[in-house]
This record gives structure tokens, C-alpha cells and sequence, in this order.
């Protein structure tokens, strides 16, 4: 047989490829099962920490932990490994990411305008953000309808009526087969930058039509569509010739920011040595005792069990599946560890849309290790819950969705690689 | 939806479908041509927009059939099945006689095509390379001659294992049937000997049933009465195989997603799914079975830096780290994985005329990362991303059994 490994990761999104890639650092082997490719791509990319707690905006994320319910997961986990997972995310990341040595939340400019407050953002992101002091203009593609530069203007005048903000929009008169899409448009901006000056069409044409306008403000915001792979290349040549810093703006899907941090993500799992695969569900599992000996993947009909010996959930709350309704019951859908929703199920959902919902706190309880439990006791020795399967906290309402993932996979992929010595 | 034996009533599963448009980021063909609509449109749109009497639109044709809007899917709506559904469909709106369904068709059964010139394989390689032949091809029928034809071999897998007396080994606990596919048989046989020889090594008794193409290129091409026909002959054959005992597995992984995936999906035929839940990729199944890393672990080779490609339809039997994580405890080899690509030919699409350039974008991508490996040697399961990455790079592309071979049998 194929050894068992050490450590089995059942989900592979933000919170499970930190634990994949934390236990692997500390050397012990890792599989990590996916049920489908690309688990990051609706995310914006930003590293949002701790953005809003009670509806207030947070400065200072580390400050406001003392504010956290204390079965929050930061509460858990422990300031110091807050710290530990965000020097981790620092170094996976490399120099993509800006806002590590901060030590406090920034406010990014987002597509409708608001002001997110993150720990951290993609570089392309950095010279707009609304936290610092300097006059902003924004310029939205009459091709690209989803973003509105004018609305976001609007909305960030709302918040700050002293923001100085003024818009464009270009898009009139565009090159011949110019792609309509912000992934289109990033494979040829990603071409282009690399051929010779003759050779371009579509980067000469956002200069000169940008460039044509006045005023342009000390800093100039596009939709983030600037390349996939050659980001800084496209940003630094439209800087120069622009003659002023540029930043992206992070868009719903598709997300060029969540799309390259995904990429990133990828690569590190790829140059690691987990091993990783997709289209592997686990659809049931073997128990000895108290401890989960081996889950079922399904593979295109048949049926693989996997041994090890210990075991991660890292399968996501609502969205990713991981918290799901089964004939009319919340349930955690892998190992069936209970979830308790409010008994009335009006209580599930609150009447505004818009309203911090109920829901986004449906999820697993959890120990001091972050292992799942029923009755206060871990429903599985060996079994431990990272990520948006943990509930008990709102990570919507709390801006604070990629943080958690962070925090949680990384406290507890590092805990099993080093035996439980280090968090 | 008309009715067919292998429509199915997907409208209830479009449901599924939140319109997140993952699909559409990931979809080779839709990132290289801007007006290719891209499966959300190919599939759930056109399900739920459509009726009866709309035509489905002429861009499925575009569709490389890669899958790899399956294997994104947060929300599991069966997009594979919805664009081989759309496929056949608009194959019945379309002329039989016309240029294009005449090259698919031929294209579809090429399985027929090389049972004959691989009886004359000299004959066959000197036709395929000529010039003019070539020329005529793309000109008549539209089949491109960018590329070169995979050559003949003087001497077919099943005759080579006729000629050897079949099995060397006898063992009526380890059994398994090898579905060779049309490629290894004509083109490739020293696969099929690897398997052997690999097997044979961990005592285990191998049998050739009869077989016909796996219909992989019959699904791409919207041919569902011509898969329906192989895939019955097949199971016909390997339906009792299974009954007694013998597991299938495949070195095409095409193949082995045919049988263990499209069958179920199209195709009620009794036994099908039985025969799914015992196929395998020939070496998913030893390293399940049998100690192969240790084995290999315990050998070496000198292989250097090689350049890894997970075919699109291995990735989506859950097969996309197997190759590196074989070899990671092996002197003498390093696999570098080139990241998920697609290699831009999924079977008889690339060999399309008006699909290469196409074809050459999509695997323009996988042709950056072998490069950026400064590998000499590539490394993939499946035969036709093995004649893109040849046909795009510099590297010669070998099977990874051929290097598990090698390693434990020290040749």
C-alpha cells in the first residue's frame, strides 16, 4: 500500500493549504484532498485580519481581539500565534503582499467603494490605499460594465466627505479584438508586456487614454485586470509612462487578485511536499475507537480509503460545503459533527439581505485545539476543524474570513507537523 | 430536450448552478478566444434559457472537451455531461455528409483507421509523413499538418503478446485485465510491455480482453450512437472479466476516465457500473495494491530533472499529484510538476485545421512551465498531450510506467 500519511487535509482552501503547507514545513507527510481545483478564486485577495468589530471599523486588529467572544478563534488560538501565522502567510506570500510590517489595518478601496479595513494587500493594491493622504482618480472600461467608477466615488464620498476623489471612464474607441474581460484582458496585458514596443497594442492605448485626461489626482485606480503573472511589469510600465503611481482596485469574480493569490497558493503547495489532489471527495470514513482510521474518496466511481493518522477539516462553512442542509438539518457534511443552529429556523436568516445574517455563524464547536466537539467533549481524537467549518464567530460581519482560515490552519497544520509542541 | 438513449433530463441540476463563473475562468479554450462563450453559457445558460425547438449553438464546437469546468465546479453541476449532450444534439442538426462531420467522424473512429494501416505499418508511416498526402488531408478533410503523424509500430501490442503466449504468470488471487487502448496497441506498444513487465514483477496475472476504442474521442465529438456502440462491446467483454475477479486498468488515463466515468454518466447498460468501480489507472491500482513506493524507493535511476503534465482527465479521476508523490523517494529523478495546464490537444481537437492555432494557445501555457523546468525529458500519462508537448517544446515525452520499468527492472 501507499504509506499512510501522517497527516490527511480534507478541503484545500485558504485554511486548508496553510495547514498542508505549516505541517509540511515541520516535516511530517501531508495529503491534502480537494474536491474541486482553484478553492481561492472568488476570493479579493486581501488579507482581511479583524476589519470591523460591533459595526465599528477596526485600526488597530490586535488591539481588538479584547473584544472577541472568548471562544473566538484568534481567542484560541493566542495572540502569539496570530503572529506566527501572519509571519507564515508573510513568507509563502513573498514580497506579492505589502501591509505585513504594519502592525495595523489599512483601508483598500473596493469595487462599490467601500473602505475594507485588511492586515494585508497585493502590492498592485498599495499605492491606493484609502488610508493614506493624496487625491485618487478612478477610471472604469466602458467594456467592463461590472465596475463603476463614478458609483464608487459615490459611495466613497459617503464614508469620507473629504476624500478627494474624481473619475473617468474609458472605452470608447478601444484596439481592434481587444478581449471584453478582465481575464482576457490580463493574458494580453501579460503578452504584451514582454513584446516589443511595435508589438502592443492594448497597453499603449490604456496610456494614451488614460493619460488624455485631467485631472488625474496623485494616484490613479483601475479595475484590477493589470496581467496574472507579470502584475508588476504591467504597474511599473504604466507608472512610468504615466508618470504616477497606479493601483488596482480588488473586483468581484472573476477576481484577478484572488485569481493570483490562488496561483500563488498552488505554486507553494506544487513546490512542496504534499500531496495534493483534486476531484478526490471524501464522502465517508473508519473509525477504530474514538479515532477516524482512514476517509473514503470517491474517484469517477470507485471508492479509495485513505489512511492516517490524524485528520484535518478544512471544508469550508456554507459556500465551500463543508456546513450543509440535510433534510432540513444544518450538518456538518463530512464527519457529521454537530452544528446547532437556533431551533426556529426564521432565526436562521435575518429579513434584510444585507443584515449580518445569522448563518454565517453556523459551523462546529471547538476545544482549546481546535478540535471539533459534541457535548464539550472532541467527537474524534484525532480529528481537528479549521477554517469557515468553525463556527460560533461571523467572519462576513467581522471582515475576517481569510484571517480565521489563516489563523486556525496554520495554528493547527503546525501543531500536528511538530507534535504538539509549537503553535 | 429530445429523446435518445443517452439524454438525460439536466434540468433540475442546473439549479445547482450559482452563477459564479469559476467555470469560465478556467476554461482553456475561453482564455485564448474571445468569442467562445465559455461553459457557463455551453452549459446551465442554454439549459435554462433553452427550449425544444432552439438550436444549440454552433460554439459547442469550439468545446476542447478538457473538462476542466468539471473540476472547478464548486457546486457540482454536471457540465461534461450538458456539453456531450449539446454535442450530440447539434451533430443531428448537422449534414452527415459535410466536410467537417466527415473528418470528425473519421477523426472519432480512428481506432478503426489504425486497426488497418497498422497492418502495414510501413506502408502507413510513409503515407503519413509524405508531403503531398498531408497537404491533401488538410486541404480535403481539414485535418491540420502542422503536426506529425504518430508513427506505426513494425509490431502491434497484441501481436507482441501473442507472439509471446500471453501471460508468464499464473495467479488466480492477483488478476487484472489491461485495456490497452488504440494507442498503445498501434503506436506505443512498449507501453503495454511495461505494464506487463511491471506487473508480471509484482506476480500478477494479466489478460488482453478484446476491445475497441474507449469512445473518448466519439464523446468529444458528439458521436453518442458510435460510443454507445464501443462502450457495449467493451463492457460486453469486460463485464465477466470483473465478475471474476479481475480488476481493469488502463496506462491512457482517457481511457480509464472513459470507462470508470463516461460510461456511468451516458450509458444504462447492465454491469456499467460495476465495471466503473473496478477500473483503474494502471498505476493508481499497484500503488493501492501493491508496496510501489518502497519498491522504487529501494531502486534508482538516472533520470535527472524531468518535466511532469497531469493530463486534464487524470486530474479529474483525482489523479493530479500521483506521478510527482510516485517518485518523490527515488534517487536519480526529480518530477517537476508544469502546474495545471492543459495541453491543447484533448484527443482529435488539436489535429483540427481550424482548431490549431487554438490548440497552440490553450497549450501555450503548458509549454512556459516544461520550459521553466530546463527539463530534457517530459513525463504524462495520456498519448496525445504527449504529442503537444512534443510538438510545442523541445522535450521527448516518455510514460511514467516506462520510468517505473526501468527503475525496478533496472534496464
Amino acid at each position: 500500500m501507499s504509506r499512510d500519511a501522517e497527516l490527511v487535509v480534507i478541503g484545500a482552501g485558504i485554511a486548508g493549504r496553510f495547514a498542508a503547507l505549516a505541517a509540511a514545513e515541520a516535516g511530517i507527510s501531508v495529503r491534502l484532498l480537494s474536491d474541486s481545483e482553484d478553492g481561492a478564486r472568488f476570493d479579493t485577495g486581501l488579507l482581511e485580519l479583524l476589519g470591523r468589530t460591533n459595526s465599528t471599523a477596526v485600526v488597530d486588529p490586535f488591539d481588538a481581539f479584547g473584544h472577541l467572544d472568548d471562544r473566538h478563534p484568534y481567542r484560541i488560538a493566542g495572540l502569539e500565534s496570530v503572529r506566527n501565522a501572519l509571519r507564515f502567510a508573510e513568507r509563502v506570500l513573498g514580497d506579492r503582499y505589502r501591509g505585513f510590517g504594519e502592525d495595523r489595518n489599512a483601508l483598500v478601496i473596493s469595487q462599490q467603494g467601500a473602505l475594507v479595513p485588511v492586515f494585508a494587500y497585493p502590492r498592485s493594491v498599495a499605492s491606493g490605499l484609502a488610508s493614506d493622504s493624496g487625491t485618487v482618480h478612478l477610471v472604469d472600461l466602458s467594456f467592463l460594465p461590472d465596475v463603476d467608477a463614478r458609483v464608487a466615488a459615490a459611495s466613497i464620498r459617503r464614508y469620507d466627505p473629504h476624500f478627494e476623489v474624481t473619475t473617468n471612464r474609458i472605452g470608447n474607441d478601444p484596439p481592434k479584438a481587444v478581449p471584453s474581460d478582465r481575464l482576457g484582458l490580463a493574458a494580453r496585458l501579460d503578452e504584451e508586456i514582454d513584446d516589443s514596443p511595435s508589438g502592443r497594442e492594448v497597453l499603449p492605448w490604456l496610456v494614451d487614454r488614460i493619460g488624455a485626461e485631467d485631472p488625474r489626482g496623485d494616484r490613479i485606480g483601475l479595475p484590477a485586470f493589470l496581467g496574472r503573472e507579470r502584475t508588476d511589469a504591467v504597474l511599473a510600465h504604466l507608472e512610468s509612462r504615466l508618470g504616477i503611481p497606479v493601483f488596482e482596485i480588488p473586483t468581484a469574480p472573476p477576481s484577478l487578485t484572488g485569481i493570483r493569490l490562488d496561483d500563488r497558493l498552488d505554486q507553494a503547495i506544487r513546490e512542496s511536499s504534499v500531496e495534493a489532489t483534486t476531484a478526490t471527495p471524501v464522502v465517508d470514513y473508519r473509525t477504530a475507537g474514538d479515532r477516524i482510521e482512514a476517509v473514503g474518496v470517491e474517484r469517477a466511481h470507485t471508492r479509495e480509503w485513505i489512511a492516517g493518522e490524524r485528520f484535518v477539516l478544512a471544508t469550508g462553512g456554507l459556500l465551500g460545503g463543508g456546513i450543509t442542509e440535510r433534510e432540513g438539518e444544518i450538518v456538518e457534511s463530512v464527519f457529521d459533527c454537530p452544528v446547532e443552529p437556533p431551533a426556529e429556523r426564521g432565526e436562521w436568516t435575518a429579513a434584510d439581505p444585507y443584515d449580518t445574517q445569522p448563518f454565517a455563524t453556523f459551523g462546529v464547536d471547538v476545544d482549546d485545539e481546535f478540535r471539533p466537539r459534541a457535548g464539550g467533549e472532541p467527537c474524534f481524537t484525532n480529528l481537528w476543524a479549521t477554517g469557515r467549518v468553525i463556527g460560533g464567530f461571523d467572519p462576513i460581519a467581522q471582515r475576517a474570513g481569510f484571517g480565521t482560515s489563516l489563523v486556525t490552519g496554520h495554528a493547527v497544520g503546525r501543531r500536528i507537523g511538530t507534535g504538539g509542541r509549537h503553535v | 430536450m429530445s429523446e435518445r438513449p443517452w439524454s438525460m433530463d439536466l434540468s433540475g441540476e442546473t439549479d445547482a448552478c450559482i452563477a459564479c463563473s469559476t467555470c469560465d475562468t478556467v476554461c482553456p479554450v475561453a482564455a485564448v478566444d474571445d468569442e467562445f462563450p465559455g461553459p457557463k453559457f455551453q452549459g446551465p445558460e442554454q439549459w435554462r434559457l433553452g427550449n425544444d425547438e432552439a438550436p444549440i449553438d454552433p460554439s459547442i464546437d469550439a468545446c476542447s472537451n478538457c473538462l476542466r469546468c468539471v473540476a472547478a465546479c464548486p457546486e457540482d453541476v454536471p457540465l461534461g455531461e450538458m456539453h456531450a449532450t449539446a454535442r450530440a444534439e447539434r451533430r443531428e442538426e448537422r449534414s452527415p455528409f459535410s466536410r467537417k462531420t466527415i473528418r470528425d467522424r473519421l477523426l472519432a473512429n480512428y481506432g478503426l483507421l489504425a486497426r488497418f494501416a497498422s497492418r502495414v505499418p510501413r506502408v502507413s508511416n510513409a503515407l503519413a509523413s509524405a508531403a503531398p498526402v498531408r497537404w491533401l488531408a488538410e486541404r480535403l478533410l481539414g485535418i491540420t499538418a502542422e503536426r506529425e503523424a504518430p508513427t506505426f509500430a513494425s509490431q502491434t501490442f497484441r501481436e507482441w503478446w501473442d507472439e509471446r503466449g500471453g501471460s508468464a504468470v499464473s495467479n488466480a488471487e492477483k488478476r487484472v485485465a489491461y485495456f490497452h487502448g488504440d494507442h498503445a496497441n498501434v503506436h506505443d506498444p512498449g507501453v503495454g510491455r511495461a505494464l506487463v513487465q511491471v506487473y508480471e514483477y509484482f506476480d500478477y496475472e494479466v489478460v488482453i480482453p478484446e476491445q475497441r476504442c474507449s469512445g473518448t474521442p466519439m464523446f468529444a465529438n458528439g458521436f453518442m450512437e458510435d460510443a454507445r456502440r464501443v462502450a457495449g462491446f467493451n463492457l460486453d467483454r469486460l463485464r465477466p472479466l470483473v465478475a471474476e475477479g479481475y480488476a481493469i486498468v488502463a496506462t491512457c488515463t482517457s481511457c480509464s476516465y472513459a470507462l470508470r466515468s463516461e460510461y456511468p454518466d451516458h450509458f444504462d447498460v447492465p454491469g456499467v457500473d460495476r465495471v466503473a468501480a473496478q477500473t483503474f489507472d494502471a498505476l493508481e491500482y499497484l500503488r493501492r495494491n501493491e508496496p510501489l513506493e518502497a519498491a522504487l524507493a529501494e531502486s534508482g535511476i538516472d533520470a535527472g530533472t524531468v518535466a511532469y503534465h497531469a493530463p486534464c482527465h487524470a486530474r479529474n479521476q483525482g489523479l493530479g499529484g500521483q506521478t510527482p508523490a510516485i517518485f518523490a523517494g527515488v534517487d536519480g529523478i526529480e518530477v517537476s510538476d508544469v502546474g495545471d495546464s492543459c495541453s491543447g490537444m484533448s484527443g482529435t481537437y488539436g489535429w483540427k485545421e481550424e482548431r490549431y492555432e487554438t490548440s497552440m494557445a490553450v497549450g501555450r501555457e503548458m509549454f512556459d512551465g516544461i520550459e521553466a523546468t530546463d527539463a530534457t525529458v517530459g513525463l504524462t500519462e495520456c498519448p496525445t498531450c504527449a504529442m503537444g508537448m512534443e510538438h510545442g517544446t523541445d522535450v521527448e515525452v516518455d510514460h511514467p510506467l516506462r520510468v517505473v520499468r526501468d527503475a525496478l527492472l533496472d534496464q
